[in-house]
């Protein structure tokens, strides 16, 4: 199609060129319909040729583009959690959002101009030195100074659009904390400070987007008035080859029309350059992202256990997160099948992180951990992290129903199955609350609900999954203890062949557990049942003072209709 | 029970809804943003004239050059023309570089207005606005909203007045040359005129679909990278995939079918340039020929030229068509939010709150979200200065209603609150919050450094200032841990300090403003036992000699407050001390019974239960 459009550039002027020569000026009437017949035909051609080109390269650049998402997405899904602890989301979004379309629409438009112009170039110049020689040996000097000029221009501009872009990113990170800690500003009755520090970062912004902006107004009319320069060579010594008879009124029309057909791109080149700086960068910030290496991958030919029994096995198991101080170091333990596991410890002292190691959120940096005997880094990914359900310590949500959010491990489960789960999350009394039941949309981040509706529904997610291996994490934080009691008894019923990790500050989520492991400082400092801990001297002692003084937990003495079950405690 | 992929769906359908109607108001308003600055608009379209007139001279000058220089042998005429293009050239290319930088200054400067008045007016808007909406979208509409409208602004609109003018100039100057030539050129307008027209047309509804597809697209791309770990945890990543591919494949398909539509201008355009570079070639060469109106090969040779510069601006126009629409629409949703009424504004005469005691009384205040369900039915109850307020009850029960009201978060319906005998609708909002401190359960820390995160509302605060209200509550020794003491940066969201020093933070923060009036929605979430005693000691030092009203979960704050409120259904059902009230054996004492950890958990049948089970 390029061809079929340059052709069509070579050959329009040389028509014209004989319509006046030949035609107008020799009297040629019938000769001149025909060529004007042809030149109306070429100028039809052209435009024809330039759409499909232009068609078929945006048709291209979408497609690539499509795909591009698509492999930015399935990598993203392949990242490590790592990743998203170093990583502001907001950065992510960004880059798989506006970079990648400023790419595609920008290198896509680059490429096609930048084509269409060097084409161009070169369709003309031989146009040019098939009309006259010596006007185009006038004229090449020209061109040369053009092509120079847009090299140093894009050289120039292309930092300055990455300064830009990095002050966008500044400005909407001051956005994003203003939108989300909106309660706090308006309770401050801080909007005024808050503008002022938007608008600086706004005011620097606007500076940083008029720097090539001033280089372009600069740049461009010198292009112009040098490209006016081509023209002003042509007619000067063109006509004075014409005056000297040289060359024909034709000739000298055909070759202006050349020259004049090349005004435009010149024009257009600042443009573009600008445009494909802008996909350089962009295109930097989404290549970046998708050479980040998924270093926690599934091994070729992984264990794909059908259902694993939940045997765990922590062997000598160091942790560091990248090149900060270690959080673990040497933990051994081991929890057989069906078991219930307590971990309790200060904040901050590696528990999550000992938990996050079994479904392999974290390698280890040194130290084995095993499931069923075989080191966890041997399974499929997919088929392991099948075989644990999580309650995390943040509740989060999708904008979803309810029903979708329980069902987010197992869309297949049937109504039965979901409303089960509900039930032993403790989750159905207050869903059947909701104005729509199930089918109630919860917000962002499950905004309408209180923290322990959504951590119950967290805990009906997982339980939904019917894991061999739940890992609760702080799951019950901010439910009361009369709430947790119910959920520990439903769990309890419903799970003899699960292995239970409970992660928590409470002595009342625990102290059922086979075994508590006390985690201090990035070790096991104690490891035993409720009784064999509360009796000797340690963190988990500490912790059972401070939680059952006399009068905070009235024991054994509860209302016998609400409290079927006597208390098992000590 | 179909449960995969409905979100996208339901989101989706969402989004198509909102793409109704588009107004030339619009178009008006942003045209009025971009013609503030009235001197640079002035050189602008200063410029814009001079680069058109200029523009229009240049293929005069060649028909001159040719008829008068070359073709009748006159030297000097083509010296005179070659100086004369030359120095219009030069002309032409400096108002050109003028003409160019006031675009962009003023395109830049519409942008950053928008910006500014968008986060301006986030500012301004009331709270219960941030509770409907999604933080995600108000962020998008200053981001990409803007962006979008940008590079239209800054190359399109202005580019397309210039292209206008070029249009009208290039038309006096052909119909001055020849009129009958003109004609030519004219008469192929009004159908070029309705293809544009109907092409238009085809591309807009197109072009709608594909951005709400678009929006949609960005909204599951968006939570899928929040919900990444969950994601991972539960290895749905195909499932994931399989829906981002459909809502990505639905959007390539609108895309790509826009393209189509709106690609179909360009040869449109050709196809009459054709038409009319034929006729006018066609009946110029026969004037000429049978020497017709004095037409000459100058002439005509200009008019093939002017033809050229003719149709390039109806084409510009027709190609710079989407990117208009695009931003048409970024604007219409822009100043859907700049339109939205600030809820609470204060009373012109609103006074200052200032030496506050602390007393504060509520007056039968009811309060209903919407007109339809009340959620608070005749709250009275009166706080002197130093006492404190517990308020205990499910979630539901109104207590952080009763907290937005304190702070006019919102504007009660029936009632009034007063503090020191002030209507708190009679004094400004910011006197009123700036005399109250509010803590909230899951402190928000900004990122900074802690310095700047403790000194928030008062930032010309000295490092002493900040290190004493550092070390009532107890934080000191931790930050002076710390290798950058109180410069050590914060990173987003308080990221890298533990639950409870992010509250200790929050109560440094709420201390160094002195606040007459505590509220504090007390944390549920467990800390360690340390940290607890840590916290509970800053909060004893916050609270010395300060009216508090708590949303309590703690036994030792209802223990010790002055007054216990129990909440439910938005109505106070018990009032009285801790002692007072378990004397009663009511609701209390039975809540009490069940050993709390966190009230507002115990779901409402529970407390039904309770009652009922009370003897009345």
């Amino acid at each position: 199609m390029w061809g079929v459009s340059a052709a069509m550039d070579l050959l329009l002027p040389q028509v014209i060129a004989r319509i006046i020569d030949e035609g107008i000026i020799a009297g040629d009437s019938s000769r001149l319909a025909a060529l004007v017949a042809i030149s109306s035909v070429l100028i039809a051609l052209r435009g024809g040729a330039f759409f499909l080109t232009r068609m078929t390269m945006r048709v291209y650049e979408t497609r690539v583009a499509f795909q591009m998402r698509d492999d930015l997405y399935a990598h993203l899904q392949r990242l490590p959690f790592s990743y998203y602890d170093r990583v502001d989301s907001g950065d992510l979004i960004t880059r798989s959002i506006s970079d990648l379309n400023r790419m595609r629409m920008f290198a896509g438009s680059g490429i096609t101009e930048t084509v269409r112009i060097v084409g161009l170039y070169i369709v003309i110049l031989i146009g040019m030195a098939m009309t006259s020689a010596a006007m185009t040996l006038m004229v090449i000097p020209v061109l040369a100074i053009l092509a120079t000029i847009s090299l140093w221009y894009g050289h120039v501009v292309r930092p300055m659009w990455l300064r830009i872009q990095q002050q966008q990113a500044a400005l909407t990170r001051v956005l994003s904390e203003n939108l989300n800690g909106v309660r706090v500003v308006k309770a401050f009755a801080e909007e005024a400070s808050e503008l002022g520090s938007y608008e600086r970062e706004a005011d620097d912004l606007f500076e940083r987007a008029l720097q090539p902006a001033r280089v372009r107004a600069r740049v461009m009319p010198g292009m112009l008035a040098v490209a006016g320069l081509g023209t002003v060579i042509v007619l000067g010594m063109g006509g004075r080859l014409a005056l000297e008879g040289a060359v024909s009124v034709g000739v000298l029309v055909a070759f202006y029309y050349y020259f004049a057909r090349l005004i435009q791109p010149t024009q257009q080149m600042g443009f573009v350059i600008q445009r494909i700086a802008i996909a350089i960068v962009s295109g930097g910030r989404v290549f970046e992202l998708l050479d980040e290496p998924a270093r926690i991958a599934s091994p070729d030919n992984g264990h794909t256990p059908e259902r694993v029994t939940g045997h765990v096995e922590l062997n000598e198991v160091h942790l560091a997160y990248g090149r900060r101080d270690p959080v673990l170091h040497g933990i051994s333990a081991n929890v057989s099948a069906g078991s219930v596991i307590g971990i309790v410890g200060p904040t901050g002292s590696g528990k999550t992180s000992l938990a996050h190691l079994i479904p392999r959120y974290y390698d280890t940096t040194s130290g084995h951990v095993q499931l069923d005997g075989v080191d966890v880094r041997d399974y499929d990914l997919q088929a392991l992290r099948r075989q644990i359900a999580i309650v995390p310590q943040d509740a989060m949500l999708f904008s979803d129903t309810v029903n979708n959010n329980i069902a987010y491990g197992n869309p297949n489960a049937d109504t039965d199955q979901v409303v089960e789960a509900t039930r032993d999350a403790q989750a159905l009394d207050f869903i059947s609350d909701l104005p729509e039941g199930f089918e109630t949309v919860v917000g962002e981040r499950g905004v309408g609900l209180s923290g322990g509706q959504r951590q119950r529904l967290t805990i009906a997610r997982a339980l939904l999954t019917d894991a061999p291996l739940l890992l609760l994490d702080d799951a019950t934080a901010s439910v009361d203890t009369e709430t947790e009691r119910r959920l520990q008894n439903a769990l309890r019923e419903s799970g003899e062949d699960r292995t239970t990790f409970v992660i928590s500050q409470r002595v009342s989520s625990v102290q059922h557990a086979d075994q508590i492991l006390v985690v201090e400082d990035g070790q096991i400092t104690d490891r035993g049942t409720h009784e064999e801990l509360a009796g000797r001297t340690g963190f988990y002692q500490g912790l059972v003072e401070r939680q059952q003084q006399p009068g905070t937990h009235p024991r054994g003495h509860g209302d016998a209709s609400l409290r079927p079950t006597t208390s098992r405690s000590s | 029970m179909a449960v995969s992929g409905t979100n996208a769906r339901g989101t989706f359908a969402e989004e198509e809804a909102e793409i109704t109607g588009l107004d030339v108001g619009v178009a008006r308003r942003l045209l009025e943003l971009l013609t503030t600055d009235r001197r640079r608009t002035t050189v602008a379209i200063v410029a814009l004239l001079v680069v058109a007139c200029l523009g229009v001279l240049q293929p005069l000058i060649i028909g001159k050059a040719l008829d008068d220089g070359v073709r009748a042998a006159d030297g000097t005429v083509l010296l005179v023309a070659v100086i004369a293009y030359a120095s219009v050239t030069i002309a032409h290319a400096i108002a050109l570089g003028v003409q160019r930088l006031t675009n962009a200054y003023l395109g830049n400067t519409v942008l950053h207005t928008l910006r500014v008045r968008i986060f301006a007016h986030y500012q301004k808007l009331p709270l219960s606005f941030f509770d409907r909406q999604i933080t995600g979208r108000l962020l998008s509409r200053i981001v990409s909203d803007v962006e979008s409208i940008g590079e239209v602004l800054t190359e399109g609109v202005l580019g397309s007045i210039a292209d206008l003018v070029l249009l009208i100039g290039i038309l006096v100057a052909m119909t001055l040359l020849s009129w009958q030539l003109t004609l030519m050129c004219v008469v192929v307008t009004p159908p070029l005129y309705l293809s544009a027209r109907f092409i238009a047309h085809l591309a807009r509804r197109w072009y709608r679909t594909m951005r709400a597809r678009t929006s949609t697209l960005n909204g599951v791309l968006a939570e899928s990278v929040l919900g990444m770990r969950i994601t991972q945890a539960f290895a749905r990543e195909s499932i994931n995939q399989d829906r981002f591919n459909n809502v990505s494949r639905s959007q390539l398909q609108a895309q790509l079918r826009t393209f189509t539509i709106a690609s179909a201008a360009v040869p449109t355009v050709e196809v009459f340039t054709a038409i009319a570079t034929g006729l006018v070639l066609w009946f110029g060469g026969s004037f000429v020929i049978d020497d017709v109106g004095g037409m000459t090969v100058g002439l005509v040779a200009a008019f093939a030229l002017y033809i050229e510069r003719f149709f390039t601006p109806i084409q510009e126009l027709a190609t710079r068509y989407e990117t208009l629409q695009s931003a048409l629409a970024s604007g219409e949703r822009i100043f859907e939010i700049l339109d939205v009424e600030p809820g609470i504004i204060d009373k012109p005469n609103a006074h200052e709150l200032r030496d506050l005691k602390g007393e504060i009384r509520f007056q039968d205040v009811n309060f209903a979200y919407n007109s339809e369900s009340p959620v608070l039915h005749d709250i009275s109850f009166h706080a002197n200065p130093g006492d404190t307020i517990a308020l205990v009850g499910a979630t539901g029960a109104g207590k952080t209603t009763i907290i937005n009201l304190l702070f006019r978060f919102y504007d009660l319906t029936s009632g009034a609150i007063t503090i020191d005998g002030h209507d708190v609708r009679e004094v400004t909002q910011r006197s009123l919050r700036r005399s109250m401190a509010l803590v909230l359960q899951e402190p928000f820390l900004f990122s900074g450094s802690i310095h700047d995160n403790i000194a928030y509302g008062r930032k010309d605060s000295s490092r002493a200032e900040v290190i004493v209200a550092a070390k009532t509550v107890g934080l000191d020794n931790f930050v002076q841990s710390l290798p950058f003491g109180y410069d050590t940066q914060i990173e987003e969201r308080g990221g890298g300090l533990s639950i409870g020093q992010r509250q200790l933070v929050s109560f440094a923060r709420a201390l160094l403003i002195g606040p007459r009036v505590l509220v504090l929605d007390e944390a549920t979430s467990a800390v360690d036992a340390q940290t607890e005693t840590e916290i509970q000691h800053g909060l004893d030092r916050l609270k010395e000699g300060r009216t508090s009203i708590v949303i309590a979960h703690r036994l030792s704050t209802v223990q010790n407050a002055t007054l216990i409120l129990v909440l439910d259904n938005g109505r106070i059902m018990e009032r009285g001390t801790h002692t007072d009230l378990l004397a009663e054996e009511g609701l209390y004492y039975s809540l009490h019974r069940l050993g709390f950890n966190s009230m507002d958990e115990l779901d409402r049948r529970m407390i039904q239960g309770v009652q009922t089970s009370q003897p009345t």
